[in-house]
């Protein structure tokens, strides 16, 4: 591989995770660690796809439903289920994943625009897809997925 | 013209500005009370003086003319040539206000904007003696008039602000500059022992400062004016000549030569005061900044030209033609310095130990709060990382660990207490403006009141200062206004016309006590039932039944206000709500107590610290809450059947009177799996709330824990009734529960 091409077609690492049937990747970047789960405690009166708080040796992070922000069904959690610390615009917060799979590196040109897929409360985050292995992966953006439209809505609590 | 807040030189000022803005505002109340002190003319002086060189060097050209004025006022003040006088302080009163707005703009980066022309014409006419009052009049017009062509002439320099500007203040400024060059290359001069026998620095200026005024157009004098003043008292002092320089400049030309000889008249100690007060640390400072500022210019060529100029202008003056003989040789060394600022020291002390204390820089480091606020944060881990070792040693069974764990608990005590003292403040920081506050309240209400502080160096943290600053400002503000009453009629009640109002703080332990004590009317319980049911706050037959002590507190009621006119002070029933609120979000209690006639005393508790919170845990469904101890009264056993349904409100009798009772775990626990256990014995936490006693029924009492508050995490924040989270001492997370947030919330 030339350089020339690595710097038109720059390389980007994704951390993959399952919710349900699909297949989600979020940008390497912005993940911190991934913990098993601890214990959650909740928060009364925090909005509903808040789960709740947990202690990060010694700092507290909140930890998001993400099956509620994306409109699935609520699931048992098993040994699978993972937390994903992720850093976005300055605040730390955990979000809640069925299982992570791998990191996995992509062009930019593999990333087409998303089509018009997944039920509305999902495409609102998704910043692109890939097919891989015959599976499609979806790529979130988190920044979006965390937007003001959220804040506000927790401004009314 | 936006500023750059970045700049490090521009923060050092800010800071340095600011503390000498602050105390201002009580040095100048001081100075009315006290108008012949030397030493705060002095240190007011001193502080116009510090603005002026920062300001200067920073191009706030607005700054720089107000406070050369005021500069100008306190000299001619602390030479006693003039007195204090109310006419004279509202106007320095008004300057320091305005300065304070300047410095706010500042502050937010912007370019501070010049202060009305009045105000600086009736500054200008206060420099002048009040011996000379006949004439002061035209001087103020006249001035900067003349000044122009001096100006213009300079114009070549890079100082082009003053280029085509119409504002006097400008002219002034630049006139100010000129002088200051004069001043760095007379320094250095200085620094050369030819010149000691010469010409002083500061008669120099003085001259320079009569050319100026004049205009290059020498008109013959009255000499024997300058004798009469001169010849009289023998030996003149800086301050004497100045004033007759200052006067002779205002009201006509004079043929310079008449002023050198008259100088050269003057005995050899009049020489030697002269020259012990040459340049002192500051001035040296301000010339320096005066330096950076330009930046461009040639200070050679410019020291040269100057004394060129000033040698077209009076020929006569021989003296000069001495200096200005060897101008380059003399500013290099300067030129150096400013260069080095390193090299600054060594050239100050040189000079005769100014007036102004000795540097005592070693002793003391300036550290960003931000460091600080870092370094109690990771104390706060060290307090939880103890905690949970002392949750592990009392399981486990040895005793060696059991010791170590005892040690690390006492380090950690110390540690978190000596950390603590960093932060603190004292509290003198919130109390300084008060004396201003009071002054000028009084005189709008035309009251008589004096404004005692106690305790002004009871430290504090550094938040909590500045968080105290506006519930006292209201408090003092309610005081004076509702509490005192008008000089006639404390004459009719048998008291002094003269009202009193204390504010005081001590160290009570783990807290911090101020009172705020008038010897005014005190309050009338029946008047306040009476509002309240006319504001519709309560009906009648629940007013009457409050005591007393509940009466007075009813004023932190929001829109509860006895004033039937709202007047800018007060009457809009906002502030002392606000007070309450405010005490509280610092978990800090108001007490209010009265004595109709004889005044009242207004008692405010907070905690020393708001990093490091006592508290109660509790358990609700295994999962850890706090209550912050400072709200928790006693904690009671008792047995549930005997609870009573009062208007929908379960109570409980305790101690013949009834306890509202509120299970906890209804608010806060959300497990659907969960079942309130509502059998006979409970866990009673009776907490205050706004003065009333409340009962929360807990699942299970764990202790007392001292805890480090975190703000909760991203998407939590503003929840009513959760000031934060901690970790247990046993790594499990606990909200921190706001008891008036939870009432609010839940009850309300």
């Amino acid at each position: 591989m030339s350089d020339d091409s690595s710097q038109n077609d720059p390389l980007m690492q994704w951390v993959t995770f399952r919710l349900g049937e699909e297949k989600y990747g979020i940008n390497v970047m912005q993940v911190q660690e991934v913990l098993r789960v601890s214990e959650i405690a909740p928060v009364p009166g925090a909005p509903t796809y808040v789960l709740g708080i947990i202690n990060l040796r010694g700092n507290v992070v909140t930890v998001i439903d993400t099956r509620n922000r994306f409109g699935l069904m609520s699931k048992e959690q098993d040994d699978a289920t993972r937390i994903v610390i992720i850093e976005t615009d300055a605040h730390i917060i955990g979000i809640m994943v069925d299982s992570v799979a791998e990191v996995v590196d992509l062009r930019a040109s593999e990333i087409e625009t998303a089509p018009n897929v997944g039920n509305e409360e999902s495409s609102k985050y998704i910043q692109g897809v890939t097919s891989r292995d015959n599976d499609l992966l979806i790529l979130v953006d988190l920044n979006k997925f965390l937007s003001d439209e959220e804040n506000a809505e927790l401004d009314m609590f | 013209m936006a500023i750059d807040l970045e700049d490090e030189i521009l923060q050092d000022f800010l800071v340095e500005a600011g503390e000498i803005l602050e105390q201002l505002g009580g040095q100048l109340v001081e100075l009315e009370n006290s108008p012949e002190d030397t030493d705060l003319l002095n240190a007011i002086f001193r502080g116009f003086h510090t603005i002026k060189g920062g300001a200067g060097f920073l191009a706030l050209d607005a700054m720089v003319g107000v406070c050369h004025k005021s500069e100008d006022v306190f000299n001619i003040l602390r030479q006693g040539d003039r007195v204090v006088d109310t006419e004279l302080m509202d106007v320095i009163l008004q300057v320091a206000d305005h300065l304070n707005e300047m410095f706010d703009a500042v502050h937010s980066g912007n370019m501070p904007e010049h202060v009305e022309q009045s105000l600086l014409d009736k500054l200008q006419s206060f420099t002048v003696p009040e011996s000379a009052a006949p004439a002061p009049a035209p001087k103020a017009e006249a001035e900067p008039v003349a000044e122009q062509p001096v100006v213009e002439a300079l114009s070549e320099e890079p100082v082009n602000v003053i280029d085509n500007s119409e504002e006097v203040v400008e002219l002034a400024d630049a006139s100010d500059a000129v002088e200051q060059e004069f001043e760095l290359m007379l320094g250095s001069v200085e620094s050369e022992p030819v010149a000691d026998d010469e010409i002083t620095e500061s008669e120099f200026d003085d001259l320079l400062d009569t050319l100026h005024g004049e205009g290059g157009s020498p008109t013959p004098v009255e000499p024997e004016k300058t004798k009469e003043v001169l010849d009289p008292s023998g030996d003149i002092t800086e301050e004497e000549f100045d004033n007759l320089l200052d006067e002779l400049h205002g009201k006509t030309g004079f043929d310079a030569a008449n002023i050198s000889g008259a100088v050269e008249e003057k005995p050899p100690e009049a020489v030697a005061e002269v020259d012990s007060g040459d340049i002192t640390e500051e001035e040296f400072d301000k010339v320096m900044d005066d330096l950076h500022g330009k930046g461009t210019f040639s200070l050679s060529a410019v020291g040269a030209e100057s004394v060129q100029e000033a040698e077209a202008v009076s020929n006569p003056v021989n003296e000069e033609a001495e200096i200005s003989a060897k101008p380059k040789p003399v500013a290099l060394p300067e030129e150096k310095v400013a260069i080095e600022p390193t090299e600054k020291k060594p050239v100050a002390e040189k000079k005769p130990a100014p007036a102004k204390s000795a540097p005592k820089g070693e002793a003391t480091v300036r550290v960003d709060t931000q460091t600080l606020d870092n370094i109690m944060n990771m104390v706060g881990e060290l307090v939880l990382v103890r905690n949970r070792f002392q949750t592990l040693a009392s399981e486990g069974e040895d005793e060696n660990i059991a010791k170590a764990v005892g040690n690390l608990d006492v380090v950690t005590a110390d540690l978190q207490l000596a950390v603590m003292k960093t932060r603190m403040q004292p509290i003198k920081k919130v109390f300084g403006r008060f004396p201003r506050v009071v002054r000028d309240l009084a005189r709008s209400l035309k009251k008589e009141i004096t404004l005692e502080l106690v305790g002004e160096e009871t430290d504090l943290d550094k938040n909590l200062v500045e968080a105290l600053a506006d519930p006292l400002v209201h408090l003092i503000r309610n005081a004076v206004d509702h509490g005192i009453e008008m000089p006639d009629d404390r004459e009719a009640a048998g008291k002094s016309r003269e009202g009193r109002v204390i504010l005081s703080a001590s160290q009570e332990g783990d807290h911090i006590e101020l009172t705020i004590q008038d010897n005014g009317k005190g309050m009338n319980a029946d008047h306040l039932r009476g509002v309240a049911v006319s504001k519709g706050l309560m009906d009648e037959e629940s007013a009457a039944r409050l005591e007393d002590k509940e009466c007075y507190n009813l004023i932190f009621a929001p829109g509860f206000s006895t004033k039937t006119e709202i007047s800018d002070v007060s009457g809009r029933g906002v502030g002392m709500d606000v007070v309450k609120t405010r005490i509280s979000q610092l978990n800090g209690t108001v007490e209010i107590n009265s004595e109709e006639g004889v005044g009242s005393v207004i008692i405010i508790k907070v905690p020393l610290t708001l990093a490091i919170m006592p508290t109660l845990m509790v358990k609700l469904n295994e999962q850890f809450f706090a209550l912050p101890l400072a709200s928790v009264l006693e904690i009671l056993d008792l047995d549930l059947r005997q609870t009573q349904v009062v208007d929908g409100q379960m109570v409980i009798m305790v101690r013949n009177s009834a306890l509202p009772l509120f299970y906890l775990s209804e608010w806060l626990v959300h497990d659907p799996a969960y079942v309130v256990d509502k059998s006979e014995h409970a866990h009673v936490v009776v907490v205050n709330s706004g003065g009333r006693q409340i009962g929360f029924v807990v699942d299970q009492l764990v202790g007392q824990e001292e805890v480090v508050i975190k703000a909760l995490g991203a998407k939590l924040h503003g929840l009513d009734g959760l000031a934060g989270a901690t970790i247990t001492g046993n790594g499990q997370i606990a909200l921190i529960l706001d008891v008036p947030g939870l009432m609010k919330r839940y009850a309300g």
